[in-house]
């Protein structure tokens, strides 16, 4: 037996050896090489070495729903429209759709399709896109994000399977004409054409492959700027550029690797020896080692995660407004930023994430404001009045507050105790930290057995609709059990305002209204750093931004 | 012969079954379900339409009669609920292949280096050579691999960048955990051989060999190495079964697409199939391995037999 294992591992030692020597190691000169693109000469080699820090599920569009997956898919798939950000600002721009227009309130809109071609050369069709669609809604189809377009006609009834998908208001008007009809006027629209729910779908593929459509790089064809070479699970996805798509002689990188790295030091010190050109880093110690690093750029990004506080307004003692209102108020934000995050990420009262635009108006939260005045007063005063208002007496010390939270690393344990020395000092309450492995707290916050719990939130599709859409009262993804008719009016109507300063008044209101009854507590707007290689050029600046690599090129390597 | 062999694989399919049924209904218990790991509540319907794709909304009895069907008759484990379209089983068998390279490699070397560091200690017994020995001896024993991954990682990779930080399919890949892993056996096996050493060397039996003038080398080798060689083949039983299954941390640290990461995100995931799978794989290997050493006991031993 003994030597039988010998053997065998011999041989596998062999085999890597040999597939290693078949690699071939003569350095291909790309095809854009010496190009000029802003100044800048291009590399002979044109290769950007990225990562992933979690192996995607699946490359299917509508069975995923991680953003490891979509990391690929805007690289592989062309949707109809994509954003670019331009100089700082988030610009739609046109993709697979040519151009595309609305009718006047916005409840029909039409997509003109460009030529393009998939990655194996059949012609794109405005039948691919209705087909992604019809799958992202069929409820047999496993798919995760139907609910993201239920806007369209007959979408919700379609996804829970009491209407046929030959019902759905999409209709083909010829192989460059899509026609797609809404159930109202729904202004935000066309932010949902770049989401995993709108993206182009093979029929044939799909069906050639069925359960195992997108779980192989060689089981999906694509239409976007790149094509997927090999994935090897758990390891690397690499992706070579798509000679056959619309646009190729402006996608300048011939290769993108996607390493999938799971463990955090290792993907430093992956950065560190230059195996992968760029890195996001979400702590301040790694911060030190690369701002001293020669040759490396920093860029700081607000990204669209919101880290808060939430109650149930069911419970006993959390139903009481005032009581929600002095926990929200004896937080210190900054304080929070410098004890626990060290000065990292930005302390963040209102729950749109800073980035989001509205629509053409630019940054919704320049427009709302900062929501700092949804909360005010003194927190021991404002949890007296709400004990007396439930006739608890007057001695904060006799409340004892669960605080519950999704994780058992050390880091949520430290985040856990300040709160409860923070609630102890302005509140005099006693707090008892309750950690949970993250199944079991979504499983006890959903069925309501907690008083106060932390989360984090990432804002679906550029609009502050996304977001506000979670608070509603039939929505349930925020188990608050809070519930307001007139914020969910502010939001029906907001949902079909076509104008975008109406629109962004009758949000604004909404989400003043929902922060000043105090069903959740934002505490933080996550931010990000990221360092790249000063070679490496055009990478994009947005968290928005859905352009993908097609922009990226290596410059002085 | 016969019989004892047919009896030891009733039992063991008997342990299977038991096995199985308790993870299937162990982990059906633990609160939360596959679209956990989404890291937010998606609306209901598209919850109902999942569980009703995945059979997932029907009492846990009928799902395991399912499942159990599913094995019998087409010996298939499911598709993986995390990754959709990857089926189990296929999953087992590739990811365990990948396992098994770094994880034989550093079994092989740890042995080899790890018997010969024992004979050096035995045979320099309260010498320097011994305290040489046992100081690596402890040293594999009480460094966790997740310190010594990161430190190897961070000399060779970051500092020296002689090797790869991450990645699989080259030869450079696999240095480093191979490294990392033999450090263990080495340890276990120098120690092991050790002692056993001693203990026979201590026997009268060599001191009649020397007493008869067998030569220094051929009493070790004939008499000593042979004897004391034995235990170490029960030890390497289990240790054989356990490198099919991988090592979590440090196939997370470089980037080794092995088994090891699933017998830990598969629970975390709530990824039903692939916790069953990849239980009932560690389970039919180490049931698989007793066997083997029962049978090889019961050839040494005739006593073993006799019951």
């Amino acid at each position: 037996m003994r030597k039988k294992l010998v053997a065998v591992l011999l041989a596998g030692a062999m085999a890597l050896t040999l597939a290693a020597c078949g690699g071939g190691g003569e350095k291909q000169v790309s095809a854009s090489a010496g190009k000029t693109v802003d100044g800048n000469v291009l590399d002979d080699e044109q290769t950007y070495n990225t990562y992933l820090q979690s192996e995607p599920t699946t490359l299917d569009s509508v069975k995923g729903n991680d953003t490891y997956g979509w990391s690929i898919l805007v690289n592989i798939m062309e949707p109809l429209t994509r954003v670019e950000d331009q100089d700082g600002k988030d610009v739609r721009v046109p993709a697979g759709a040519e151009s595309w227009e609305s009718n006047e309130d916005g409840s029909v809109w039409t997509f003109h399709l460009r030529d393009n071609k998939w990655a194996d050369g059949q012609d794109v069709t405005a039948e691919d896109y209705a087909y992604g669609i019809r799958q992202a809604l069929d409820p047999n189809s496993g798919s995760l994000n139907g609910y993201l377009i239920t806007c369209i006609k007959n979408g919700a009834a379609v996804n829970s399977g009491e209407m046929d998908a030959s019902e759905l208001g999409v209709k083909v008007i010829d192989d460059k004409t899509l026609e797609i009809t809404l159930e109202n006027p729904t202004p935000y629209f066309i932010s949902l054409t770049d989401t995993r729910a709108m993206l182009p779908m093979r029929q044939d593929i799909v069906e050639q492959y069925g359960d195992t459509y997108g779980a192989e790089a060689t089981n999906i064809v694509g239409n976007g700027p790149f094509k997927v070479d090999t994935w090897t699970h758990n390891s690397e996805i690499i992706l070579k550029k798509n000679e056959n798509y619309w646009n190729a002689e402006n996608v300048y990188l011939d290769t993108v690797n996607f390493k999938i790295i799971n463990d955090e030091s290792a993907l430093y010190n992956s950065f560190d020896n230059g195996s992968i050109d760029s890195v996001s880093v979400g702590s301040t110690e790694w911060e030190q080692r690369f701002d001293s690093k020669q040759d490396v750029e920093r860029k700081d990004f607000n990204s669209t995660g919101i880290r808060f506080h939430f109650y149930n307004t069911q419970d006993p003692l959390f139903q009481n407004e005032n009581i929600r209102k002095a926990f929200s108020a004896a937080i210190d934000r900054d304080d929070v930023i410098q004890t626990i995050f060290q000065g990292f990420h930005t302390p963040y009262a209102a729950w749109v994430p800073q980035p989001v635009s509205i629509g053409d108006l630019g940054n919704y939260r320049e427009i709302a404001g900062d929501m700092e005045d949804t909360i005010s007063g003194d927190p021991k005063e404002l949890l007296l009045k709400g004990m007396e208002e439930l006739g608890l007496g007057n001695d904060p010390s006799t409340l004892t507050v669960t605080f519950t939270l999704g994780g058992t690393t050390q880091w949520l344990k430290t985040y856990g105790e300040y709160f409860q020395q923070v609630f102890h000092d302005k509140l005099g309450v006693n707090v008892v930290v309750d950690q949970n492995e993250w199944g079991t707290f979504q499983s006890k916050t959903n069925s309501g057995d907690y008083q106060m719990a932390y989360m984090v939130w990432t804002i679906d599709y550029n609009d502050p609709y996304s977001m506000l859409e979670v608070m509603k009262s039939t929505a349930g993804s925020v188990p608050t059990f809070w519930t307001n008719e007139e914020y969910d009016e502010l939001l029906n109507q907001a949902s079909v305002e076509m104008d975008d300063q109406k629109r962004a008044e009758l949000m604004k209101e909404a989400e003043h209204l929902m922060l000043s009854e105090a069903p959740i507590c934002p505490v933080i707007n996550e931010a990000t750093v990221r360092y790249s290689y000063s070679y490496l050029k055009n990478l994009s600046n947005s968290p928005f931004d859905t352009m993908g690599a097609q922009r990226v090129y290596i410059s002085g390597k | 012969m016969k019989k004892f062999i047919a009896r030891r694989i009733v039992y063991m399919l008997f342990t299977l079954f038991v096995i199985t049924a308790a993870t299937f209904f162990l982990m059906h218990s633990i609160p939360g379900d596959p679209l956990s790991y989404m890291a937010r509540n998606l609306p209901e319907q598209t919850r109902a339409n999942y569980y009703a794709k995945y059979g997932l909304d029907k009492p846990v009895f009928d799902q395991f009669v399912i499942f159990l069907k599913g094995l019998l008759t087409e010996g298939s484990l499911g598709e993986s609920l995390r990754y959709p379209g990857r089926d189990v089983t296929q999953s087992l068998f590739t990811y365990s292949s990948v396992s098994v390279v770094p994880g034989g490699l550093a079994l092989l070397l740890g042995l080899i280096i790890g018997v010969l560091l024992g004979i050096v200690a035995a045979l320099h017994k309260n010498k320097w050579p011994d305290y040489i020995v046992m100081f690596i001896a402890i040293l594999g024993i009480t460094v966790p691999v997740f310190v010594l991954a990161s430190l190897l990682q961070y000399i060779f990779s970051v500092h020296f960048q002689l090797l790869p930080t991450t990645g699989w399919g080259k030869p450079e890949n696999i240095i480093l955990p191979v490294a990392c892993l033999c450090l263990s056996p080495i340890a276990t096996y120098a120690r092991y051989v050790k002692s056993n050493m001693l203990d026979v060397m201590s026997q009268d039996y060599i001191l009649t060999a020397e007493a008869k003038g067998v030569s220094g080398f051929n009493v070790i080798r004939k008499h000593v190495l042979r004897n004391a060689f034995l235990p170490c083949i029960t030890l390497l039983g289990g240790q054989i079964s356990g490198i099919f299954t991988g090592s979590f941390v440090v196939e997370k640290i470089f980037g080794i697409p092995g088994l090891g990461f699933y017998f830990i995100s598969s629970i975390n995931d709530r990824d039903y199939t692939m916790i069953i799978g990849t239980t009932v794989f560690a389970a039919a290997l180490f049931v698989f391995a007793q066997l083997i050493i029962d049978i090889a006991y019961s050839l040494l031993d005739p006593r073993i037999r006799v019951q």
